[in-house]
């Protein structure tokens, strides 16, 4: 039972018949880019330790070792949130044991590339809350930004520190069929996964102890330290600065990781009914010794329910007021309050447009070709061959309300057409890209599922990308939706140094015989 | 920092774990006795209904019935099995002050006692089914005992334990030991027997042979439950543990003098029938009181109605 065999088959098992739809991999016939197996069936350089050790296990094993792992993560807790009839129901974090593996060099590359546009997404936010010069310098027409769900004019002429904004940022990367890492879109407002990405490690330890003892798989779990020191360097003037985090509460679908990152960074997890602002505008905390005033918050709230006072007015999960404490300078809150305005789809097209104009430098990672239906010509082209494309509305996020064109019926590409007739602002297409596969573990087989991979980004004086980021896959045969809420999995994600490359062979041999083996 | 309402559902959770495995105790050792006794001494099952204070107010008067109600109803906020969803779900938002292993291990409780609830009923399971929540209670007890630092957090599970044992200790006594001592034909009914298994539901019994009180009397059981200041379950014990817990929090002092004022009538407290029971439930408002007085310290109203809190915040007294 080797993996090479089993991608084989599994592709003809899907293609054959669970399958009834045309897919991205038949649609344009291009062979499917694997992430552990070249065109040949070959594991590739950075796989190679892995693959060797997946054969010798064989399938029971294997199994054996994800079983063991699904009942880690139900006795860890490490769960999700789901809704069904309007109710909020906790699931156990799907996992599959099966790594995804990424080469050192290439993830270098993809580090410098996401370095550089999060250093521009910032420059161009602080340009628009400020002096638009990015408007006024004709790159960004003024109707874009003035369509923008998420600009908030409440935010005009805020200076947050380092003139950062998005502190912390989840880019979704995929692969095409070529080989090609696109950014499919930037998460700047409340992204999740970070924690899932920690606690996967954690499980694939364990899964393969052995390999980990034996190669060199980069650790990711610096993490919480990064965003700690990180929050900690945004406080304002103080002595020994209180910082929190801010969830809307139980039912949110990211809570397990709210209070997984307090839990890690040792600061509390707060509500907005705990916290209030003061008559001088400084925020407080409720604590059992009275109010205690709090100076930085990770927010996981969305910008319009955080003040009542500023946004929303009906919202029960912010605080009366935070806006007002933030403007003052009381408090820093990250991501600071208007950072989504620069992950809008639509706004998305122009991004390696402000990276040009802001560093006067060249994307280093590509953008996936955007086509902007606000254009009437470039919206003809999509509603002509709309079973090309994938349609995304510009103001949803978790994989809601997309269009997939080449999966769909004929009613719904009916129905999507005259979404974007009625509101073409709305809506953004892409071409479809194929999406990388892994082998990944399905009733008992070994099996292509396709993947995407969501690093995480945190900005402020410095830089600082996570090793790899969380993989996640799509665990429906020929599937391209990853979203947990849409019956995607995960997997943990390894960034290995070429075992291939010598100097690393070396150090690899010799802290084995130092251990002892 | 602790929130006030962190420290709520902290406080709740150590009280609803300390329920479950109070209540699993009782039911353990009330099995045993069954097959202790003679079959000419009648043990009736009802007399358990008191701990919760629920007889007369439910349709249960078989072993199994009385046994499923303080162990599987869901619709029993005080049953075993309420007990840990309650505990596990307060911790659950307060799961970022917890070390890692002690929310594991609530975790495994409660993955343990709601997928074998109905195993407590068998009275061929139940036995296994018991011990095992038992062993869990006291596992996560240790756990916080030796990963938890001495903060604010740690205090307030150590309040909801210690406050929590002095109460059902009291409701244990007042429903086993106050009809015994009122029995005038003791030997009749093998009251040794069941005193040492009253003590063995407090996990007294060694205490008790330890101090060579034996052989089995009435008056020195209930002396020791109540007074004992060095057996750790005894409730003195737990006033005095509550009151250091609570010289470690701010704003302690009506708190603390609820406490004492709790202690002073303890020591009132004498082992004979009706005074025994005119002193527990004396020591069960005066436990009430302190509660309230926490309550107000540290817990004020916050703007929103929690979802969490379960809707049954006391028990029907």
């Amino acid at each position: 039972m080797t993996i090479a065999d089993d991608r084989v088959r599994g592709r003809e098992r899907t293609r054959s018949r669970e399958r009834p739809a045309p897919t991205a991999a038949t649609a344009d016939s291009r062979p499917l880019w694997d992430e552990l197996l070249d065109a040949d069936g070959q594991p590739r350089p950075a796989a190679g330790a892995l693959v060797e050790h997946i054969r010798g296990l064989g399938l029971s094993e294997l199994q054996a070792r994800q079983d063991a792992a699904d009942l880690d993560i139900l006795g860890m807790g490490i769960t999700f949130t789901v809704y069904s009839d309007g109710r909020g129901i906790d699931r156990a974090w799907p996992f599959d044991v099966i790594p995804r593996v990424i080469d050192a060099a290439e993830w270098r590359t993809i580090e410098q590339g996401l370095t550089q546009r999060l250093t521009a997404l910032n420059r161009f936010i602080d340009d628009v809350y400020n002096d638009q010069e990015v408007v006024r310098d004709g790159v960004l027409p003024a109707e874009v930004l003035a369509g923008s769900a998420n600009f908030r004019p409440a935010c005009r002429g805020a200076h947050p520190a380092y003139g950062v904004w998005a502190h912390i940022c989840g880019s979704d990367l995929v692969r095409d069929a070529d080989g090609t890492v696109y950014v499919l879109e930037d998460n700047l407002r409340v992204p999740s996964g970070v924690s899932y990405l920690l606690e996967n490690r954690l499980v694939s330890k364990r899964a393969f102890a052995d390999l980990f003892a034996h190669q060199s798989i980069q650790p990711v779990d610096d993490y919480p330290d990064e965003l700690l020191s990180l929050l900690a360097s945004l406080a304002p003037d103080v002595d020994e600065p209180t910082i929190a985090v801010l969830t809307p509460g139980l039912h949110n679908s990211a809570y397990f990781e709210h209070s997984f990152l307090a839990q890690r960074m040792g600061v509390p997890l707060v509500e907005g009914r705990d916290l209030f602002v003061g008559p001088d505008d400084h925020l407080y905390a409720r604590t059992i010794g009275g109010p205690r005033r709090v100076d930085v918050l990770y927010r996981r709230v969305d910008d319009l329910y955080l003040d009542p006072e500023a946004f929303e007015p009906t919202s029960l999960l912010g605080v009366p007021g935070l806006l007002r404490a933030w403007r003052a300078g009381h408090v820093a809150i990250a991501n600071a309050p208007g950072s989504g305005v620069a992950d809008d789809k639509v706004l998305y097209a122009w991004v390696p447009d402000l990276i040009r104009y802001y560093l006067g430098e060249e994307p280093l990672l590509p953008n996936v070709p955007t086509l902007r239906c606000c254009y009437e010509d470039e919206r003809r082209q999509v509603l002509a061959d709309l079973g090309d494309f994938v349609v995304k509305p510009a103001d949803e996020s978790g994989g809601y309300g997309l269009l997939i064109g080449n999966q769909a019926t004929s009613e719904q590409l009916a129905e999507a057409a005259a979404a974007i007739e009625a509101d073409p602002r709305r809506w953004v297409a892409q071409p479809i890209l194929s999406l990388s596969t892994v082998p990944t573990l399905c009733d008992g087989k070994i099996e292509q599922r396709h993947v995407d991979l969501r690093p995480f980004v945190l900005t402020g004086q410095r830089n600082y990308v996570t090793r790899g980021g969380l993989t996640r896959v799509a665990l429906r045969a020929g599937s391209l939706v990853v979203n947990s809420s849409q019956g995607g999995g995960s997997k943990d994600t390894w960034v290995v140094e070429d075992s291939s490359h010598p100097a690393t062979a070396a150090s690899a041999t010799a802290a084995a015989s130092a251990a002892g083996r | 920092m602790l929130l006030a309402r962190v420290a709520e559902q902290l406080y709740w959770a150590a009280r609803y774990v300390e329920r479950a495995e109070m209540t699993a105790r009782v039911v353990s050792e009330h099995t045993h006795l069954l097959v202790d006794l003679p079959t000419t001494v009648p043990l009736t099952w009802e007399p358990l209904l008191d701990v919760p204070g629920a007889r007369g107010f439910v349709p249960a008067t078989t072993e199994r019935e009385v046994v499923a109600y303080l162990l599987a109803d869901a619709d029993n906020p005080s049953s075993v099995l309420s007990s840990v969803v309650t505990a596990r779900s307060n911790l659950r938002s307060a799961r970022e002050m917890l070390s890692r292993e002690a929310w594991e291990a609530v975790n495994n409780l409660y993955l343990y006692v709601t997928s074998h609830h109905s195993e407590g009923v068998d009275r061929w399971s139940r036995g296994r089914f018991l011990d095992r929540v038992i062993a869990e209670t006291q596992r996560l007890d240790g756990i916080l005992a030796t990963t938890m630092s001495r903060d604010a957090t740690y205090q307030f599970l150590r309040l909801g334990r210690s406050i929590e044992r002095a109460d059902m200790t009291g409701r244990v006594l007042d429903a086993r030991a106050v009809p015994l001592l009122a029995d005038l034909a003791p030997g009749a009914k093998h009251t040794e027997v069941q005193w040492a298994a009253l003590l063995r539901s407090l996990s007294a019994l060694q205490a008790y042979y330890q101090r060579k009180l034996a052989p089995m009397s009435g008056p020195a059981a209930v002396r020791l439950v109540l007074h004992d200041p060095d057996f750790p379950g005894s409730i003195e014990h737990c006033l005095g543990e509550m009151a250091t817990t609570l010289t470690e929090l701010p704003n302690a002092d009506a708190s603390l003098t609820a406490t004492e004022h709790a202690r002073r009538s303890l020591t009132r407290m004498f082992g004979f029938s009706d005074a025994l029971h005119d002193g527990l439930l004396g020591l069960r408002h005066d436990l009430a009181a302190v509660h309230d007085q926490i309550h107000a310290t540290y817990f004020p109203p916050v703007p929103l109605p929690d979802p969490v809190m379960p809707s049954v915040a006391t028990r029907a007294d």
